[in-house]
């Protein structure tokens, strides 16, 4: 952690009300990324934002100055968009990804994606539309996956960070990767293969 | 798919997250050199990492932040704050967290201290009473004694009969099996 960001959360902790408004300047956007990746629900996810940074003013004694801030920041932050999916009944009770992800063999499903991107005059629109299929794919995927790779994709944290975040271990976050990244692969290969047929259909 | 791409197959996630070894680095960069599948299935990962970040970014984008800092002191002001015990806790749960590894040595060593300790002294302690004695006398006896805290368990067996202990130390991921969403 920063020596300025120690500064500013052992300042907040004292109840200096500028500085804790700085910490919320600064995470307000990456707080509102996972919660929105978590429920895909903007109000919600402003909402769930606003929360975060009240629990974390509330509870700002607790918090162990030995991690990081932004690990436990985070922690909450999912922690709470999993409790507004439960309010929602929108929690996964079995997580068929990784069941569905071991069926699958080891193999090349990977190859496709770049193919498309090459297709040149296609190119920003294909961006697009993939764009919208990952997101689409994103949102199916159960939500111990969506934390994970919203950490690690979006908010940048190593793996050492996420286990700390998640309180899980680092061989869990390892796995849980990558069955989230075989099954977002997964759901665009289909896409792409099906965009494929719809466009020689068309050209008949 | 060829012998080197499965060797080196389980390194690629890592190497894009940059989790490697310079060792390990330097062997996919070897293979990724000479070897076009395991390029394209490398670009199709960092593809679709891209698109994701690309996509959580555009809706972030959307979001008008002005005010907001002031909306969550005015909602600080307005809803009752948490007890003390909340806040106790919370604290007790992080506090466990952090210095498990400290925790969990330090019982290891208290167990096996009191393990060696408590048979050595009811010994020293009965003078004239031969260990075979107190074996009979403490027959069929078994003490099964466990403990739990931050995810982590011990238990203990302590069998009279032929003076053993079994300390058995155990972690569970208690984010796989339970729910997450007690924390703070």
């Amino acid at each position: 952690m920063a020596t300025d960001e120690r500064q500013l959360v052992r300042r907040a902790k004292r109840g200096d009300e500028k500085a804790f408004r700085t910490l919320m300047e600064r995470y307000r956007r990456k707080v509102y990324s996972i919660a929105y990746g978590m429920v895909h629900n903007p109000e919600a996810a402003y909402d769930i934002c606003q929360e975060v940074f009240i629990k974390v003013y509330r509870y700002l004694g607790s918090f162990q100055g030995s991690s990081s801030f932004y690990t436990w920041l985070y922690r909450i932050s999912v922690n709470l968009s999993i409790d507004w999916l439960r309010k929602q009944g929108r929690v996964d009770l079995v997580d068929f990804d990784d069941s569905l992800a071991r069926r699958e063999p080891d193999g090349a499903e990977a190859m496709v994606v770049p193919k498309v991107q090459d297709s040149d005059p296609l190119k920003a629109l294909g961006r697009k539309e993939l764009r919208e299929q990952i997101a689409r794919a994103f949102e199916s995927l159960s939500e111990k996956h969506r934390a994970v790779l919203l950490l690690r994709e979006v908010e940048g944290l190593s793996y050492d960070e996420i286990a700390r975040a998640l309180k899980i271990h680092k061989g869990t976050v390892m796995s849980r990767l990558h069955h989230a990244r075989r099954n977002l692969q997964r759901s665009l290969r289909t896409y792409v293969q099906s965009g494929g047929k719809e466009k020689r259909m068309a050209e008949k | 798919m060829s012998e080197g791409c499965k060797k080196i197959e389980h390194l690629i996630e890592p190497y894009l997250d940059d989790e490697l070894s310079k060792t390990k680095k330097d062997k996919v960069e070897r293979h990724l050199h000479a070897c076009e599948d395991c390029q394209l299935a490398l670009e199709a990962l960092k593809l679709q990492g891209g698109l994701l970040r690309e996509e959580i970014e555009a809706e972030a984008d959307k979001v008008d932040f002005a005010g907001f800092e002031d909306r969550v002191f005015q909602r600080i002001r307005q809803e009752k704050p948490p007890s003390f015990a909340e806040r106790a806790g919370a604290w007790i749960r992080e506090v466990a967290y952090y210095y498990r590894a400290v925790w969990i040595t330090s019982l290891a060593t208290a167990v096996l201290l009191v393990a060696i300790l408590v048979p050595l002294l009811s010994r020293d302690t009965t003078p004239g009473t031969g260990p075979e004695v107190r074996v009979a006398e403490a027959d069929n006896q078994v003490i099964i004694d466990s403990m739990e805290y931050a995810g982590q368990r011990s238990m203990i067996f302590t069998v009279s009969k032929n003076n053993t202990t079994v300390i058995w130390l155990y972690d569970f991921d208690r984010a796989e099996g339970q729910d997450q969403g007690d924390d703070i």
